[in-house]
């Protein structure tokens, strides 16, 4: 079979394949979904190496429980579905860590007290570029996003960052797609509400090079 | 929420509708205030997208995981298989969830009864062998009263020994009982410890006893059990008193027959003592028996191996007669002194 074949088949016949001994057809798999996969466990946890552990957890879970598919079920719902497991388990487990924010008020030294981490912290090393509007606005909204409610979270970076159909979402999440649907335009107000406060125009780089003017009102689609 | 008051449901339902495909075009129809909300989210999408770019999994990243996917591909009995598991007959689960508990529950009762019963069992031998040592000890205890009370009046200076010799042959009759101190009194000194082989024929002798119906014959059992003990190992360097006390006890019952066997055996004794407390009760048993000559044999035969067994002869010898007057008085008033001696005997006179 050349490999032309083995790109038009689709993820359920790939996994068939695969279960079937054919190797080359998981790695076609890996091909195709690892990048939104690894996106999607990224904006989750926030941490690249943990994201990189996750995935590679993710996708040995997939070969380990190939005899466990059902070719009824579609691909893409379920290994999203072991992500997400992945994903909330580790959250959780990032709970219980005792770890100090770096927003966190410090502690000890007088000359630090009440300043937090990321302002004690050198200029050069600080992670984010914070002195440009575009990226400020960046992590406004990467903020904003993170202090969506979880099941609302978890709806948009499956939709924005996985890119599944809200079918796919609800069959993932165990939710009918209305639900879904209805968990998207929660988040989306929340975030309307939460830059509302922004007045400066911005042009997203990465958008389809429609000007986005942010007035008081809102985002306003110039 | 906000939305609630500024949108109806139908018009949510709208919104939510036109999110599916919301970045792909713009919100075409739909009244003005929906379009837009919807083009407000659509530049969030549009900025969130800007916000989180797609990072790239890094190269050679998932190599390993290719190469597990390929080894489970080439090795299948690597991977752990789901194997479906044959459907169970209905008796193989009656087997595995009842007959295993069932069998184990079973040897448990079959157990527990079992210890109950051997507990019965021992309560049993026990009980039983309370009761025959009880009998024996009243019954010696009976004798030596009766003995004391035959010997108080008829020979007042003789009273100590008599006493001291009663009360040796209740120590004979039991085991548990302290010896007599050496040199009270030769005539019936407590018996010499029993070497471990007669302690044991003994008990052997103490579990006839518990399986024995009548409960009265015990302590006689008991003892003959302890003589056919000794019968059997006898010591040859151990003086052997305590078969002249069995054969002095079984002489005080009127049993002579059985007394003259204990004595038998104490002839080859090796204490001459020994020996001449059997002559001497040999002769008063023959006395008892009316037989003067005989026990007038018997009590020269005695006196030549001990000397001092006259007085013992003296002693005992109204007792085979049983004429004498003055022991006559208190015999008269026990029951017992007319059932034990028999007619024949308050007839014999003394040999000596």
């Amino acid at each position: 079979m050349g490999d032309s074949d083995q790109e038009t088949r689709t993820d359920e016949l790939l996994m068939d394949a695969f279960r079937q001994g054919d190797a080359g057809a998981f790695e076609i798999l890996v091909t195709r979904h690892s990048r939104g996969i690894f996106n999607y466990l990224l904006r989750s946890v926030h941490n690249q190496a943990r994201a990189e552990e996750l995935l590679q957890e993710v996708l040995v879970r997939v070969i380990r429980s190939k005899d466990r598919y059902q070719r009824s079920a579609k691909f893409t719902t379920w290994v999203y579905t072991i992500a997400r497991n992945i994903a909330v388990d580790e959250s959780r487990r990032a709970r219980f860590r005792d770890h100090e924010s770096l927003d966190a008020p410090r502690k000890g030294r007088p000359q630090e007290e009440g300043r937090t981490m990321l302002a004690a912290m050198p200029a050069e090393q600080v992670p984010t570029d914070e002195g440009a509007d575009a990226p400020r606005l960046r992590q406004r909204l990467s903020r904003a996003i993170d202090e969506l409610p979880d099941d609302q979270r978890e709806v948009f970076l499956m939709r924005q960052v996985a890119g599944l159909s809200f079918r796919e979402i609800g069959e993932t999440v165990g939710a009918p797609e209305n639900t879904v649907k209805s968990r998207m335009r929660y988040a989306l107000e929340k975030l309307r509400n939460d830059l509302s406060d922004l007045e400066q125009d911005y042009l997203p780089e990465g958008g389809d090079g429609a000007a986005i003017a942010m007035g008081k009102g809102g985002l306003v689609h110039g | 929420m906000a939305d609630h008051a500024e949108f109806s449901a139908s018009e949510l339902d709208h919104l939510e509708d036109a999110l599916e495909g919301l970045e792909l075009a713009p919100p075409g129809d739909g009244a003005p205030q929906i379009r837009r909300r919807l083009e407000e989210y659509r530049n969030i999408l549009a900025l969130s997208r800007a916000a989180m770019p797609r990072v790239e999994v890094p190269r050679g990243l998932l190599n390993s995981v290719l190469a597990e996917a390929r080894a489970s591909v080439e090795s299948p009995a690597i991977t752990p298989s789901v194997a479906v598991p044959e459907r169970e007959s209905f008796w193989a689960k009656v087997r595995r969830f009842g007959l295993l508990p069932g069998v184990a529950l079973a040897g448990t009762a079959a157990a527990v009864l079992f210890m109950v019963e051997r507990k019965d069992e021992t309560a049993q031998v026990a009980a039983v062998s309370h009761d025959a040592k009880v009998a024996t000890a009243a019954e010696v205890r009976k004798e030596a009263a009766f003995i004391d009370s035959e010997s108080a009046p008829a020979a007042p200076g003789a009273s100590a020994p008599s006493a001291g010799r009663s009360k040796d042959v209740a120590a004979a009759a039991e085991p548990s009982a302290t010896p007599s101190a050496p040199g009270a009194t030769t005539i019936a000194p407590a018996p010499p410890p029993a070497s471990p082989e007669a302690e044991r024929k003994r008990e052997d002798a103490a579990a006839e006893i518990a399986d024995s119906p009548n409960d009265d014959d015990a302590g006689d059992v008991q003892t003959r059990a302890g003589a056919k003990g000794d019968k059997k190992l006898p010591d040859a360097e151990t003086p052997r008193w305590d078969i002249i006390a069995r054969g002095d006890r079984a002489r005080h019952r009127s049993d002579c027959k059985v007394a003259r066997n204990e004595y038998a055996l104490a002839l080859d004794d090796v204490d001459a003592r020994v020996r001449a407390r059997a002559h001497a009760g040999l002769g008063l048993c023959d006395a008892a028996d009316g037989d003067r000559k005989s026990a007038d044999a018997a009590y020269t035969a005695a006196r030549e191996l001990d000397g001092e067994i006259v007085a013992f002869i003296d002693e005992e010898r109204p007792r085979a007669a049983g004429t004498s007057p003055a022991k006559a008085k208190p015999k008269a008033a026990s029951k017992k002194s007319k059932v034990d001696v028999p007619a024949q005997q308050q007839n014999a006179m003394d040999p000596l």
